[in-house]
């Protein structure tokens, strides 16, 4: 307790005693330009920055549930043993490997400068929003699949047996034994890629057309000159995301505990 | 003549390299009680999921009630309908209460109306003096409580033939008694069984047949007066007198 106290101490005292502490404090840590960023400045022709926000928590509350389900089948078809969908997985397998492995910001500038280039009725006429979420949820989608086939993964053969053994069919055996046991699993590691999802809503602003707050806080930059406007951008996701992490840790400690209970 | 439910003619299975049937031939009739004796890895549980198809033969044939299993084309799930199984680590669902554990079978699987379903499933845990224990989840059951409701979930689905792997092994010994005097009930009742044991004195107490296999193979066959009493076989005489340790054999 003592240590971590010395250390949290210590590091204060670096940002305090440092020789330029005093420009520091004043281009990120500067009371005036927080406000001025995070209520807005009619003087200074600026909108309030939570107002920007709001935009990445629209884009993050659609793009979720989209991507909650878009996952399902993949993962799915990746977790499937049959030969007659050797096809399709492989296309799975190819999208999981793909969307995991290219950053977001680069499938975000293929998409914005990409697809409306294609000149393609309805695909190239999109909104920034829906272009956004596409991005979101090609990537996240990925993730959240490989988060199910863990999840499906890992509920015991046993429980497979036991359903194969009351007549249940390969679909009745996933919707009423393994999709349900592997839900409780799977909650807590779905809120952490949410969380993730809501921090790089902010990425979506970088392909341009969209005022989330990464982009209110460049232009608020551009207004004051002052690197505070980034502060109060991550004071923003700080706000929404602590809880929900702290969310995510209780409940895995609670699924923790009723497995130590003696679930089998 | 009497009726007979299944047959296994030169069955051989194989994981891998390894086989671990290497051509059982046995039949069983209505009615029968079949004890499996051996020793761990002799083939009793792969013999015991071949007869319903939880697991695939590599040669051979099995016939249960008139149909062939071997066929590509017959469904598992449909064969596992009329045959229960219960396994050595009781795999109740850990996510349903014990009533939704038994009639989740009769409901889903054999379509019945919720009410009927629970009805029967209660029927059954009276019998079983359990039937206190319905809404609980299966982590408040003793082990022993545990196995019973997994036979229970097995008897719901009204089967013509009941497997049971090992059941009493994964059990605290003074738990093992219930269990058994459960499966007693049940062979009374003129359910027709199969049952890998290592229980020795309860096979003798309620086998039609006991068979004894090793390396895969049936070594020995025959009533329990013979096999375990006065067994023919070398190989089962040791079996015996490594479980029953200076018992008379």
């Amino acid at each position: 307790m003592t240590s971590v106290t010395l250390l949290v101490l210590g590091a204060v005292a670096i940002f305090i005693l440092s020789p330029g502490a005093k420009t520091f404090g004043h281009y990120f840590l500067n009371p005036t330009i927080f406000a001025d960023t995070f209520f807005g400045n009619s003087a200074k022709n600026l909108d309030p920055m939570w107002q920007a926000f709001i935009k990445n928590i629209e884009m993050c509350l659609a793009a979720e549930p989209l991507v909650l389900i878009w996952a399902l089948p993949v993962a799915l078809l990746r977790n499937s043993p049959s030969p007659l969908l050797a096809g399709p997985r492989l296309v799975a397998t190819a999208y999981v490997d793909l969307a995991r492995g290219v950053p977001l910001v680069l499938v975000v500038y293929a998409v914005y400068f990409g697809l409306p280039s294609l000149n393609l009725p309805f695909i190239s006429d999109r909104t920034w929003f829906q272009y956004g979420l596409f991005c979101l949820v090609f990537c996240y989608g990925a993730y959240v699949s490989e988060v199910y086939r863990a999840g499906v993964q890992s509920v015991p053969y046993s429980q497979t047996l036991a359903g194969q053994a009351i007549g249940l069919t390969p679909f009745q055996l996933n919707r009423y034994v393994t999709i349900p046991q592997a839900l409780r699993i799977v909650v807590a590691p779905l809120i952490n890629d949410f969380v993730s999802l809501q921090k790089d809503t902010a990425i979506i602003g970088i392909g341009a057309g969209i005022i989330e707050v990464l982009k209110a806080a460049q232009i608020s930059q551009g207004v004051f000159f002052n690197d505070t406007c980034y502060v109060a951008a991550g004071v923003l996701f700080l706000i929404i995301c602590v809880p929900l992490t702290r969310l995510a840790d209780a409940l895995q400690a609670r699924d923790q505990r009723a497995r130590l209970a003696g679930a089998r | 003549m009497a009726d007979t439910i299944v047959t296994l003619d030169e069955v051989v299975k194989r994981f891998g390299d390894r086989e671990v049937l290497s051509g059982v031939t046995l039949s069983v009739t209505r009615g029968q009680v079949v004890c499996l004796i051996g020793a761990s890895g002799s083939g009793k549980s792969t013999l015991l999921r071949c007869c319903n198809k939880l697991e695939d033969i590599d040669g051979g044939t099995i016939s249960v009630f008139g149909t062939d299993l071997s066929g590509d084309d017959v469904r598992g799930e449909l064969v596992r309908r009329h045959i229960g199984i219960v396994f050595q680590s009781f795999n109740l669902f850990p996510h349903r209460t014990v009533l939704d554990n038994i009639t989740m079978g009769p409901r889903r699987a054999l379509k019945m109306v919720k009410a009927t379903a629970e009805a029967t499933a209660l029927d059954l845990l009276t019998q079983f003096g359990l039937a206190e224990k319905a809404k609980d989840y299966p982590d408040r059951l003793s082990g022993g409580q545990q196995q019973r409701v997994a036979i229970i979930r097995a008897l719901a689905m009204d089967p013509e033939l009941l497997l049971l792997d090992e059941i009493t092994s994964a059990l605290d010994p003074e738990l093992v008694g219930e269990v058994l005097d459960a499966v007693r009930d049940l062979a009374r009742s003129g359910m027709t069984m199969i049952l890998a044991t290592h229980e020795i004195a309860f096979a003798r107490d309620v086998a039609d047949l006991v068979v004894f296999l090793e390396g895969g193979r049936i070594v020995e066959s025959g009533p329990p007066e013979q096999v375990l009493v006065e067994p023919r076989e070398a190989a089962t005489r040791r079996f015996l007198s490594r479980y029953l340790g200076d018992a008379p054999t």
